[in-house]
């Protein structure tokens, strides 16, 4: 009960996102039943007319075992629907704003001058970051969820299907499918904390958790825009060869910001790492936080 | 117990706020500030408590420096400022949070320091419901209840009914062995009542006016 109370505003959060996440997978799955069907008809139906094309695909669809999407085909493709991807915009929000109520308070009460006078600074700044990064459960148990729906929906890992009817693939058809799963969720890690880090950088200068997250919401759409064009196209082309010139943020959920492993890990690494450079030099001086936040009232 | 202040200044900016000042105060008395807005009072009390870093010079609490960026003496309490609290929780509820930090005093003490301020009837109140007077008595008591060796108080008395006014003074009289109180207040009366030793501020030096 007391979890339920001092949680609620990140458990209605992660509801939220479980929701909408749901709602996109029995779409997918819909679309998925209907295509399947169609293609059982059209082989019951070329069964019984044995014309040459039908001949052809009666081969094709016998000798394939593997029938229907795989479990990550299902996964990305219900979070490129359209329900889902709108999570790539609001989900800084979805996290920082129950993320840093906490602090908020704190500095809005001016409750931060009976704390300092208990705690050492640094001390301070630790548990309160640890506390805000706990709440990563509110986009990894939706995505969870989704992962395995998309297991008990598809019963198998096997890409052939895919690959043989040309739909939509990433570049994990290279890789081992349970490492690839591993990479994905690390890098959904780091893209979180990177998106919490946004929240405290707005919230050092702004009590009012609404600002916070709205002004978090522009900051994240500025280091895209900042990302895509000075990243993306400049110093991609002129030093990394084999960097993607598409570093688009606002495509994290089905991994749209990278082509290899070595972007789709190193991309959110180095936001994670420049935010908390950016987090150092902002909150290195007691005296000018304990001003601000006796400031902000 | 010894606070030593030694060629202290503080400027803000272009503000020389404090100039140069040497202090030293000692356990066993109650030391009283005085002066217009803007004098410099909370300033030194906020450079004492460590919230503040020195522009120039030091303060040494028992021979210790704390004036870095991120230690703080330990046994120095001090309410500065407004009453600050979480509106929506009880009086109890916020000393209780207070206390969990370092947690060295159990429910009982808090009730007992509740008490002492006469806020003891109130105690279950929500915060935001408190008057301006209450707010400061809660203020004395996130002060008191740990016993700390080192006391500070600005401006603690404003709104407080005269009732609770001096059993408060009284109570910091009874205990002020063994202790460093500061209080900082523009109520002449309070001070003259409470305090062994006034030191008056004035555009950035202090005086000593012996009670």
């Amino acid at each position: 009960m007391e979890f339920l109370k001092k949680n609620l505003i990140s458990i209605v959060s992660m509801l939220i996102i479980l929701i909408i996440f749901m709602l996109s997978f029995f779409s997918v799955k819909k679309e998925y039943d209907s295509m399947y069907s169609s293609q059982k008809n059209l082989y019951y139906s070329c069964l019984e007319n044995k014309n040459d094309n039908c001949l052809e695909y009666i081969k094709e669809f016998e000798e394939n075992d593997v029938k229907t999407a795989d479990t990550i085909t299902v996964f990305f493709t219900s979070l490129m629907e359209q329900k889902a991807s709108i999570m790539n915009y609001l989900l800084v929000i979805f996290l920082v704003v129950p993320s840093l109520i906490p602090f908020s308070k704190i500095c809005k009460n001016k409750i931060i001058n009976n704390i300092l006078n208990r705690k050492k600074y640094n001390e301070f700044l630790k548990e309160t970051f640890i506390n805000c990064y706990k709440n990563i459960w509110i986009i990894f148990i939706p995505l969870l969820i989704l992962f395995i729906a998309s297991l008990m929906y598809s019963g198998h890992f096997n890409y052939d299907y895919i690959l043989n009817s040309e739909s939509y693939y990433s570049f994990y058809v290279y890789i081992n499918p349970l490492i690839y799963c591993i990479l994905y969720f690390v890098s959904i890690l780091f893209f979180t904390i990177f998106y919490i880090n946004i929240g405290l950088i707005v919230a050092r200068k702004n009590s009012n958790i609404a600002i916070v997250g709205i002004e978090s919401f522009l900051l994240f759409i500025l280091i895209d825009i900042i990302f895509e064009i000075i990243f993306g196209l400049l110093i991609s082309k002129i030093i990394f060869n084999s960097f993607s010139s598409r570093f688009n943020l606002l495509n994290i959920l089905n991994i749209g910001y990278a082509k290899n492993i070595l972007e789709m890990i190193l991309i959110p690494l180095i936001l994670v790492i420049i935010t908390f450079i950016i987090l150092k030099i902002i909150y290195k001086s007691k005296e000018k936080f304990i001003i601000d936040c006796n400031k902000n009232n | 117990m010894e606070i030593l202040i030694r060629n202290l200044s503080k400027k803000f900016k272009d503000n020389l706020v404090l100039d140069n000042v040497n202090l030293k105060f000692e356990s066993g008395n109650i030391y009283g500030f005085v002066g217009e807005n803007g004098s410099g009072k909370s300033v030194l009390l906020k450079l004492i408590c460590s919230f503040y870093i020195p522009s120039n010079g030091e303060i040494l609490i028992d021979n210790i420096n704390y004036c870095d960026n991120s230690s703080f003496p330990n046994n120095l309490r001090a309410f500065i400022d407004i009453p600050s609290f979480y509106p929506e929780k009880t009086g109890f509820e916020n000393l209780k949070i207070l206390a969990k930090i370092q947690n060295k005093i159990n429910d009982e003490k808090i009730i007992e320091t509740l008490k002492i301020v006469n806020l003891y009837e109130e105690k279950d109140k929500k915060f935001y419901e408190y008057s301006m007077g209450m707010k400061q008595k809660l203020g004395i008591a996130s002060v008191i209840m740990e016993d700390p060796k080192i006391m500070i108080f600005d401006e603690p008395f404003n709104g407080v009914d005269q009732k609770s006014k001096e059993k408060i003074i009284d109570y910091l009289k009874k205990i002020k062995n063994k202790k460093i109180i500061i209080v900082s207040s523009h109520i002449k009366e309070d001070i003259n009542k409470l305090c062994d030793k006034i030191y008056c501020f004035e555009k950035g030096t202090i005086k000593l006016n012996e009670n």
